[in-house]
């Protein structure tokens, strides 16, 4: 059985990824790039179904005519399959996929430089989230921060585990209540994504860090969730240095 | 404990294999300064842009030949040199494909985003001691966004001091650095003449920072990247007491 449309939270999220996508794309690949996107952090999962095409292509302000040729792209790439008829439509299909070396050869060509600057942005973003959060998240938001941080530690596939890890820090700008904020989040962790799948990561350290930020909004104290949200992504991105550094090297020893 | 004997002498065979790569790009950089050496002494009469124009093609083809390092380069003219344009900047900034292309600058002095090169130390440095030298690690806003060096020929002519330039990326700096390393401990840094660091093997001390005074006081080898007195090169390489 197909799932119904994609919520409106999905689409919302959907719809915030747009300024993310590389320079220089004409407006259906960009689209393309935002649905892609909105896969690989698992906003949109298999069995999702898109809303009708006048539908979407009013959402994302485009004609339908280059939403079509946006699902084109989309379906020759095997991500989506589209039906016609009443129960028509288009479903997601698949989740991307890449290989580990291809996961690996992205973090090397990524330098520290970029790295580091990247993180700068994710750690100014994540500290004033969590510092507005701890005035303005409601019980609402703070049960699914809790919920989030619990599936981090129970999720044992890596790449849903890093999906989820994600997913968290954006729940935290959305319980900011600054949509711009969560925009730049996201935007963030979309570019991160990739990079960091090819790796282990450092889950424990992360289980301890979610928890206490979570911990900080609900005690009302935004001094304290500020400084745990921004270790949180400084020691995240320190640890992916280490592995572009380590690749690096490795790549040089066997050129 | 690092032994202290092995640890220099990666730190020595690391200057001399980024020393080597970088001079490879400077060498090029002087060819081309000798054309325009040769061009500016046969002008007869008011100099023109135009006699200039045979740059275009040894830039692309500069550029092409070293993008493993460099993402750009051109030349900035001695103010005066031509009466048409007294202050005049030729930049070509490297394509994914094709020939570089025309970076623009805004020339007017009267303009908000007036950019007044003779004041930027890239221009400066080599003007005035009239000899070759890396400049940076600096961030070329308007430019490209990233941290750059600007590897520096100055040309002396009867018109005056013209600057050559070749941008070198940290990015791609820091893959030279790291490939000739080969060292994960202990700690070493490759540091400008400003404190900033070109790169690193560790990730709490990342590209474009300011070496923090406590990282200093563990320094514990350094080694210079060049061994002359007016060094191409102003850089250390500084290993670190864990």
């Amino acid at each position: 059985m197909e799932n119904a449309a994609i919520s409106s939270s999905a689409l919302d999220l959907l719809l915030l990824l747009r300024g993310s996508e590389p320079e220089g794309l004409g407006r259906a690949d960009q689209v393309v790039y935002q649905i892609e996107t909105a896969i690989l952090m698992g906003i949109l999962t298999e069995g999702d179904r898109l809303p009708t095409e006048s539908t979407l292509a009013a959402e994302l302000g485009i004609s339908p005519i280059t939403l079509r040729q946006s699902l084109a792209t989309l379906r020759t790439k095997g991500l989506i399959e589209t039906s016609r008829g009443r129960s028509g439509g288009s479903v997601i299909r698949r989740q991307v996929e890449f290989s580990d070396t291809q996961l690996r050869k992205k973090l090397r060509a990524t330098s520290t430089e970029a790295l580091r600057d990247i993180g700068d942005l994710g750690a100014a973003i994540a500290s004033m989230s969590a510092r507005l959060a701890a005035d303005r998240a409601d019980p609402q938001n703070i049960e699914h921060l809790q919920d989030l941080a619990k599936r981090h530690q129970d999720t044992a596939d890596e790449r849903a585990r890093r999906r989820v890890d994600s997913r968290f820090h954006v729940a935290v700008s959305i319980a900011s209540q600054s949509s711009r904020l969560t925009s730049a989040a996201l935007q963030v962790e979309a570019e991160l994504m990739t990079l960091w799948w090819g790796q282990l990561g450092p889950d424990e350290t992360s289980v301890e860090h979610h928890a206490a930020i979570v911990d900080a909004i609900k005690n009302r104290n935004p001094e304290e969730a500020a400084i745990a949200a921004e270790r949180h992504i400084r020691s995240g991105i320190e640890f992916l240095i280490e592995q572009h550094l380590r690749l690096t090297m490795e790549h040089g020893e066997n050129a | 404990m690092h032994n202290v004997d092995t640890v220099r002498e990666a730190l020595e065979r690391t200057a001399g294999i980024v020393s080597s790569s970088i001079n490879a790009v400077f060498a090029d950089l002087e060819k081309i300064a000798q054309a325009v050496a040769e061009a500016s002494a046969s002008l007869s009469g008011e100099p023109q842009r135009s006699e200039f124009l045979f740059l275009k093609r040894e830039f692309a083809d500069f550029i092409r030949k070293h993008s493993d390092l460099i993402v750009g380069g051109g030349i900035a003219y001695a103010p005066g040199t031509f009466p048409e344009a007294p202050f005049w900047l030729e930049w070509w900034r490297a394509q994914r494909t094709g020939d570089p292309r025309f970076v623009t600058h805004d020339l007017n002095p009267d303009s908000l985003n007036y950019y007044d090169y003779t004041s930027r130390e890239w221009f400066t440095v080599p003007s005035s001691s009239g000899q070759p030298v890396a400049v940076g690690p600096y961030v070329d806003f308007g430019g490209i966004n990233v941290s750059i060096i600007t590897l520096c020929v100055p040309v002396s002519t009867p018109q005056g001091m013209h600057i050559l330039g070749g941008d070198l990326t940290l990015a791609n700096l820091e893959g030279v650095f790291l490939r000739a390393l080969q060292l994960r401990e202990p700690v070493v840094v490759l540091l400008g003449p400003n404190g900033r660091v070109i790169a690193s093997n560790s990730a709490r001390i990342a590209t474009g920072i300011l070496l923090q005074e406590t990282d200093l006081q563990r320094a514990e080898t350094e080694v210079n990247v060049s061994s002359d007195d007016l060094p191409r090169l102003p850089w250390k390489l500084i290993s670190l007491a864990s």
